[in-house]
């Protein structure tokens, strides 16, 4: 107990190094791109540099001084803007100096900055939370839809090994897998649109508030084409262990000590062959989570996979900054979960233990 | 398995006798070939049927990625852009549709008059098969053949969909204003009454808000006298209509004589299902009341204004109103002429001398315009490529014509005389007599020779007209014949072969042959993955060789750093290496190695873990191997066949992850250059629900080679280590 309490905290420790290291050289790198701010005013733009001196990334330059016109002068500023006919000049401090003051932010307020396009002057991290549930809620709903219908597709392949009903769920499972999901959205869009006032986008808010029908409607494409890609992995996994399970001494001592097919099956091999499954299920339930930028983009999901790619086209750095520690993040614990949760389900597999 | 039911069939003793009793064969050389890991490894996978298959169809993909785009000539960087959106064609007969090249066309504007095809219409009536169905309809989209032969309907008036700086609506009003009119002061007849289409608010009012118009009143801004400008002073206290330009319009400097201000002549009207019409009598009258033409002369001149009074909600709602008619009356004939009863011909000179939109933000479209629809089918390769009747050559045509030596003769028949030779291979002319061209002459007979029966743009001569020839040699001579395009579009060098283009996938929206674009895409992708998984497949044998051959503390820091540059998401690496050093190929290779090299490193470090501790290394070593001689020698080859497997299974999952990507961000990744196959797909994206035949056969294809690819990578993994055999398949 003692080793795995330990083996847990040193990995959770090195995570946290790791993702500081990836999101400090992500910060870094992504500082070399100047801000683009995309206000459509003088207003907008002063209040978004002001915020950026707020934030500690910019300094004003002084125009009373001497030494702030000779600065001027030498075009050492990065942004001009003109209020009322004055002119204000906004330099940023050396990029060590910023992230440092980045990292203090973070670490004191919990502020990452502004957005520059997807909504200016916001806060990045509200944008990221305003958007997170509409990510989670489908990834939920299609992970609690696949994980049934994978096992059941792969229990049933397996116990049906070398058949027709097996080659089928097979080849289907081999064609679903092979597929990209965005072919996948693109034929589902293709056969639903056939049928009239079904939505092929995502709705607004105020018209599935308005038509609980379409609100339900809008998630069969998104729900489907999530779904289709973790049930074949599920199934073809659960095939394949279950089929190493059955063909094991273990289970032919059961039979011959007189349980039924049915017996053995439930109570040794399934049991057996959940071992890796569990573990997978975390997994894929992480991996849709970030895996879904294609399905929000082009069915118009407002979650953080669409808001990433409208962040990156519109060169929002702040944004995508907090989009990147969150896909970081999540890719970093789901290793470290998926780990744990194969000592957790197989006592008999420790974690770290030396050989 | 299937070996053990070999070889059980006996049939005497004899197969019982031990076949080198006694013999000495210690010395003697093996008689069978020694059979390698690879030669073992291939009976293996020979064996598997599914994957033998795959590997054929993966093969003549490649192929077809590497010769389609050489071979297949048609010109996709300047295409033809009357192709554009053509059904793929797979047969040149008429299979009732199927891939013919054909399609049914529903909605086709006709003339009303003749019921027949308009000739500035979209689809060419020569393409036409069969007959025309006509039916009477609406049309709610407004292009020329509306424009043309559209009549009634009403102009739908929107509001105005322009949005503050915040992000919220500002409800500046949208309407209609009349062409300017004359109003002379002592007439009180003038009235202006607008007319809604009937039934239009309750078949398009949104359930739950509101929508109000009113009539108003626009001085000219030219006839600006000081009185007039007190007078609007005075009224904008107290209309509702004015628009309040405080709003942060300190800093916007605008031409206040573009302001217009609006008198409004009545009260706003809320519209309901009942409301058919609204009406001012006695303008004149009412701007008199308001005070508004105190100090005027006899006449004044303005506009009336149809205004959409905006609620403040008014971008949710989305609103429109339709607006049938209008009837101006007054004894000024100006006045008059600010009615229309025909909206679709009001609309169609909508901002051109007839009415204009009061605010550029102002939406408006036509709404149930009268039309004929035609309904028929069309082939659409013959509208693109077909033969033209009454097409103008000019005289250089036709004398390039005759130079290639596609003319056999060109003769015809003038007004007075009879057959005028005008060319003729046999009789040994070089170019055509044009000062022989009658002056007008309608049978003309053109005799093409074998060649330009193939090659000849100009099938056949209708007319042939010469004017001023005499002194002054053809300087205007006018031919109209019938021309082939697609032999025309050939010369050009538009298409490949000089015959009916067959396009396999059918053309995209800029009438690029879109089985040429998906191969060329595909070419692309199939490189990105091979050289990527070549350069993966080096950097990751050699780490992974030194972390396992070494082990300790080299592995453990090699391991470290993996873990690391591995915790970054491949995204947000490829996002980083594209926003800093650009989107290209090379970029995207560069994004692609970075961490890809990582599960081939992994393999081969778990390879090295396997073999280095075996019996036969360490003989080796004691016979004084060096570390490179055991690494090179006798570890890889025994380990090498997972690691092909990973590599050959890699360039699916290259192509695979750069058609998402290049899906998702087409405008950050757009390769210069070459186009990829995520991009061919990216573009077809739009067209899903009005042309599917793009994205299902360019995603057919991306289906088939990724099976294809994982079908072959399943069966040589298989055949490389047996033991693995159905983990997963």
């Amino acid at each position: 107990m003692k080793d795995s309490t330990k083996y847990v905290i040193e990995r959770i420790l090195f995570i946290l190094l790791t993702a500081f290291i990836v999101l400090s050289v992500t910060y870094i790198l992504l500082q070399c791109m100047p801000l683009e701010p995309n206000a459509t005013n003088f207003t907008e733009e002063f209040r978004f540099w002001q915020q950026q001196v707020t934030l500690g990334f910019y300094y004003e330059i002084d125009t009373s001084t001497p030494e702030g016109l000779e600065a001027i002068a030498n075009h050492e500023y990065e942004q001009m803007v003109t209020i009322n006919s004055q002119n204000y000049y906004f330099a940023p401090y050396p990029i060590l100096v910023r992230y440092w003051k980045w990292l203090v932010n973070v670490v004191t307020k919990w502020d990452w900055g502004r957005s520059t396009s997807v909504a200016l002057n916001q806060s990045a991290i509200s944008i990221i939370v305003m958007r997170l549930p509409a990510s989670m809620k489908l990834n939920i709903i299609s992970i609690i839809i696949s994980v049934p219908l994978g096992l059941g597709l792969g229990i049933w392949a397996a116990l049906k090994k070398n058949t027709w009903i097996d080659s089928l769920i097979s080849t289907i499972i081999m064609i679903f897998i092979s597929v990209p999901s965005f072919v996948l959205i693109s034929f589902l869009l293709l056969g639903f649109g056939k049928i009239p006032g079904f939505p092929i986008r995502w709705p607004s808010q105020a018209n599935a508030a308005a038509d609980p029908l379409l609100a339900f409607e809008a998630y069969i494409i998104p729900v489907l084409s999530l779904s289709f890609g973790s049930i074949c992995s599920f199934a073809r996994y659960t095939r394949a262990e279950l089929c190493e399970v059955m063909s094991s001494e273990f289970l032919l001592l059961a039979r011959t000590k007189g349980l039924t097919k049915g017996q053995s099956v439930v109570r040794h091999a399934l049991r057996n062959s959940l071992v890796p499954i569990v573990p997978m299920i975390i997994s894929q339930f992480i991996s849709i989570l970030s895996g879904s930028m294609v399905l929000e983009q082009i069915y118009g999901i407002p979650g953080i996979g669409s808001l990433f790619v409208t962040a990156l086209t519109g060169k929002d750095y702040p944004v995508i900054m907090v989009d990147m520690a969150i896909y970081t993040l999540i890719g970093l614990f789901a290793t470290l979960i998926v780990d744990l949760s194969y000592s957790i389900v197989d006592p008999r597999i420790r974690m770290g233990a030396k050989k | 398995m299937e070996n053990e039911k070999k070889n059980t069939d006996f049939e005497s003793a004899q197969d019982f006798e031990f076949v080198q009793q006694d013999a000495s064969i210690h010395d003697q050389k093996f008689e069978t070939k020694p059979t390698t890991y690879f030669k073992d490894a291939m009976k293996r996978f020979v064996k598997n049927r599914s994957s033998v298959v795959a590997g054929c169809i993966l093969f003549v993909l490649i192929a077809m990625a590497i010769i389609v785009p050489v071979a297949n000539k048609n010109d996709i960087d300047n295409p033809v852009a009357a192709a554009r959106y053509l059904p793929p064609k797979w047969f040149d007969g008429d299979t009732g549709g199927f891939m013919d090249g054909t399609g049914y066309v529903e909605k086709a504007i006709l003339d009303p008059s003749t019921n027949n095809l308009p000739s500035g219409s979209f689809y060419k009536s020569y393409a036409v098969i069969g007959d025309i169905e006509s039916t009477q309809s609406y049309s709610d989209t407004w292009d020329e053949s509306v424009r043309n032969y559209g009549k009634n309907g009403a102009i739908r008036l929107g509001n105005g969909s322009s949005e503050n700086e915040v992000g919220i609506f500002e409800s500046e009003e949208s309407g209609l204003l009349s062409p300017v009119v004359q109003l002379a002061l002592a007439d009180s007849s003038v009235s202006y009454e607008v007319t809604f289409y009937p039934e239009s608010y309750a078949d398009n009012h949104v359930e739950g808000t509101e929508i109000a118009s009113y009539i108003g009143w626009v001085f000219e801004a030219s006839e600006e006298t000081p009185d007039e400008t007190e007078a609007l002073a005075e009224e904008s206290t107290d209309t509702p209509s004015e628009d309040t330009p405080e709003e942060g319009g300190e800093e916007i400097p605008e031409d206040p004589a573009e302001e217009l201000t609006i008198v409004p002549l009545m009260d706003p009207l809320s519209l309901t299902d009942e409301t058919t019409s609204m009406e001012v009598e006695n303008v004149v009258g009412i701007l008199q009341e308001g005070g508004y033409l105190d100090g005027a002369s006899e006449q004044v001149s303005g506009r009336f204004a149809i205004v959409y009074d905006a609620p403040v909600d008014a971008a949710a709602s989305a609103n429109s109103l339709y607006i049938q008619s209008v009837q101006a009356r007054g004894t000024t004939s100006s006045v008059g002429a600010a009615s229309f009863s025909n909206a679709t011909q009001a609309y169609a000179s909508l901002n051109a001398g007839g009415y204009s939109r009061l605010n550029e933000i102002s939406s408006t479209g036509i709404y149930h315009s009268e039309v004929t629809y035609g309904a028929f089918r069309y082939d659409y390769y013959e509208a693109a490529f077909g033969d033209v009747a009454g097409q103008e050559f000019t005289k250089n045509d036709i004398d390039t014509y005759v130079s290639h030596g596609w003319i056999e003769s060109l003769s015809c028949r003038g007004r007075v005389g009879g057959e005028i030779a005008l060319f003729s291979l046999s009789n040994g002319d070089t170019a055509i007599d044009w000062s022989k061209a009658p002056m007008t002459s309608t049978s003309v007979t053109l005799v093409l020779t074998a060649e330009g029966d193939t090659y000849c743009p100009l099938r056949s001569i209708q007319t042939l007209r010469a004017i001023n020839l005499g002194g002054d040699v053809g300087t205007s001579v006018s031919v109209y014949g019938t021309q082939s395009l697609y032999r025309l579009l050939y010369e050009q060098d538009k298409i490949g072969s000089c015959k009916m283009p067959k396009y396999f996938f059918g053309t995209d929206r800029n009438g690029k042959d879109f089985f040429k674009l998906v191969f060329s895409g595909l070419l692309t992708s199939l490189g990105l993955g091979l050289l990527s998984s070549a350069i993966n497949i080096v950097i990751g044998l050699i780490w992974g060789a030194i972390s396992g051959y070494f082990g300790g503390w080299v592995d453990m820091l090699m391991e470290r750093f993996c873990e690391i540059l591995g915790g970054m998401p491949f995204i947000v690496m490829m996002t980083l290496i594209v926003l800093l050093l650009g989107s290209n190929f090379w970029t995207f290779l560069l994004a692609l190695c970075l961490t890809g090299w990582m599960g081939v490193a992994a393999e081969t470090r778990r390879q090295f873990y396997r073999y280095k501790r075996r019996e036969y290394v360490l003989a080796s070593r004691t016979l004084g191997a060096s570390d490179t001689r055991l690494i090179f020698k006798h570890i890889l080859p025994n380990g090498i066949g997972p690691i092909i497997t990973g590599a050959i299974l890699m360039i699916p999952s290259v192509i695979f992850t750069e058609a998402n990507i290049s899906y998702l961000l087409p405008s950050a990744l757009a390769f210069s250059g070459s186009q990829s196959f995520g991009i061919t797909l990216s573009n077809v994206q739009g067209d899903l629900q009005n042309y599917p035949y793009l994205i299902v056969s360019a995603s057919i294809v991306m289906a088939l080679i990724m099976i294809c690819f994982n079908l072959f990578g399943n069966g040589l993994r298989d055949a490389f280590n047996p033991a693995l055999k159905g983990a997963d398949e």
